[in-house]
């Protein structure tokens, strides 16, 4: 027998008694609208399977956005209690992913201006980046040779810093569609600018970041 | 014929595979003629594949518990929130009512309570006083014009309520003795 419920093209929330309650393996299976469904029909272990799909993919989101890792994971948190809040406002017609990356990305662009505004908190990420560029190298893969480890870390350090180097608004975009693949309809909605504006930011942002690491790929 | 300009501005249409047939078959043309765009396209790709090539970071492991300590914590405040309202409301309701109800008892006059204080007796020895004021205080003590602050000088009229020069003093400890005509109120300009 399929316990699987019979959710509607509209993607309207069903009512509570009309759940079937679902194991964790069958929540898996389901389409992230499905879980906001399930979870406003009062399965709580819905939200468990939507924090486990997202929190890897918006950790690296931020991270790259914003450049520092714990900070990074404090706004993921940020962000799951936010969704958490506001579920019952979400709308189905929308996309879910769009919807949690926004909420992501304005939390990731508000924590670029305060740090903007507060030095203090912009020393202490820049010693953070400092003391993390320093680790010995025999903490790294040791299938490689020294130098190609060298190498590999310094390409590696050039592109991240090269990204760093991007304004803020470029940046999103930039890590929107080179990491997480977004389409430029889905940065456009993510952002709230026009289709246009994330073209011509995404070929800013790349032609810039072209030009601080042509010396080293030359 | 395309220019190098042209290559660079529309770049990311030719790298995301947006553009129509015969305008990548222009880029592509442009690239097999153009040393420099090519060397672009080159840096380019390479260093996306590297910026993608990143490791990627992951949560900590507490970081579930976590985030489901801070959303109980979520659940809670709601009801919080609605008691403290409830709360808060109700002991404004007791206030306004407590208020009103005095108000009511009292016909609306300001309740007024009359306390008795025992009269101050002042208990100094007269020649204690004679010696540190001098001949300064034989006479009585007056407050000069000048030192009187009129009471709400913009109502009075001049036979109002106010007609009467209501007045403050300032300062009556180091009062100065004046002649007789000067404390019936006549200054004598003349001086």
């Amino acid at each position: 027998m399929d316990t699987k419920p019979n959710l509607e093209v509209s993607r309207q929330y069903a009512a509570p008694e009309e759940m079937a309650s679902l194991g964790r393996g069958e929540l898996k299976r389901l389409e992230d609208a499905e879980l906001v469904t399930h979870y406003l029909g009062g399965q709580r272990f819905a939200f468990n399977e939507i924090a486990d799909r997202y929190q890897d993919r918006l950790l690296n989101f931020i991270y790259r956005t914003i450049g520092d890792r714990d900070r990074a994971e404090d706004l993921v948190q940020e962000t799951f209690v936010r969704v958490y809040r506001h579920l019952h406002r979400f709308d189905p017609s929308r996309k879910f992913s769009t919807w949690i990356y926004t909420i992501a990305s304005n939390l990731a662009k508000n924590e670029l201006r305060n740090r903007a505004r507060n030095p203090l908190v912009l020393f202490h990420t820049l010693r953070k980046s400092w003391e993390a560029d320093h680790r010995p190298l025999e903490f790294e893969d040791t299938a490689y040779r020294p130098d190609d480890l060298f190498r590999k870390r310094r390409v590696r350090e050039q592109v991240e810093a090269a990204v760093a180097e991007l304004p803020e608004h470029h940046r999103v975009v930039f890590v929107l569609r080179e990491l997480e693949g977004k389409s430029y309809e889905e940065i456009s909605e993510i952002t709230g600018v026009t289709l246009g504006t994330v073209k011509s930011r995404l070929n800013r942002a790349r032609n810039r970041f072209a030009r601080i690491i042509a010396p080293m790929l030359d | 014929m395309m220019v190098c300009k042209e290559f660079i501005d529309r770049h990311t249409d030719y790298l995301d595979g947006t553009l129509a047939a015969g305008e990548r078959r222009r880029f592509d043309a442009h690239l097999e003629d153009c040393r420099s765009c090519r060397r672009y396209q080159r840096v380019m790709t390479r260093g996306l594949a590297a910026w993608r090539a990143l490791p990627r970071v992951t949560t900590s492991p507490d970081f579930l518990p976590r985030l489901q300590h801070r959303l109980y914590h979520v659940d809670e405040s709601p009801k919080r929130s609605w008691r403290g309202q409830v709360g808060r409301a109700a002991a404004i309701a007791l206030a306004s009512a407590g208020l009103f109800t005095l108000g009511v008892s009292n016909g609306s006059q300001p309740m007024l309570v009359e306390v008795q204080l025992p009269p101050v007796m002042a208990d100094v020895p007269q020649e204690a006083v004679a010696e540190s004021q001098g001949s300064r205080f034989a006479g009585d003590a007056y407050v000069p014009d000048w030192f009187l602050v009129p009471f709400a000088p913009a109502l009075d009229d001049g036979g109002g309520l106010f007609g009467q020069s209501y007045a403050v003093p300032i300062a009556t400890s180091d009062a100065i003795v004046l002649p007789a005509e000067r404390r019936s109120g006549q200054l004598d300009e003349s001086r």
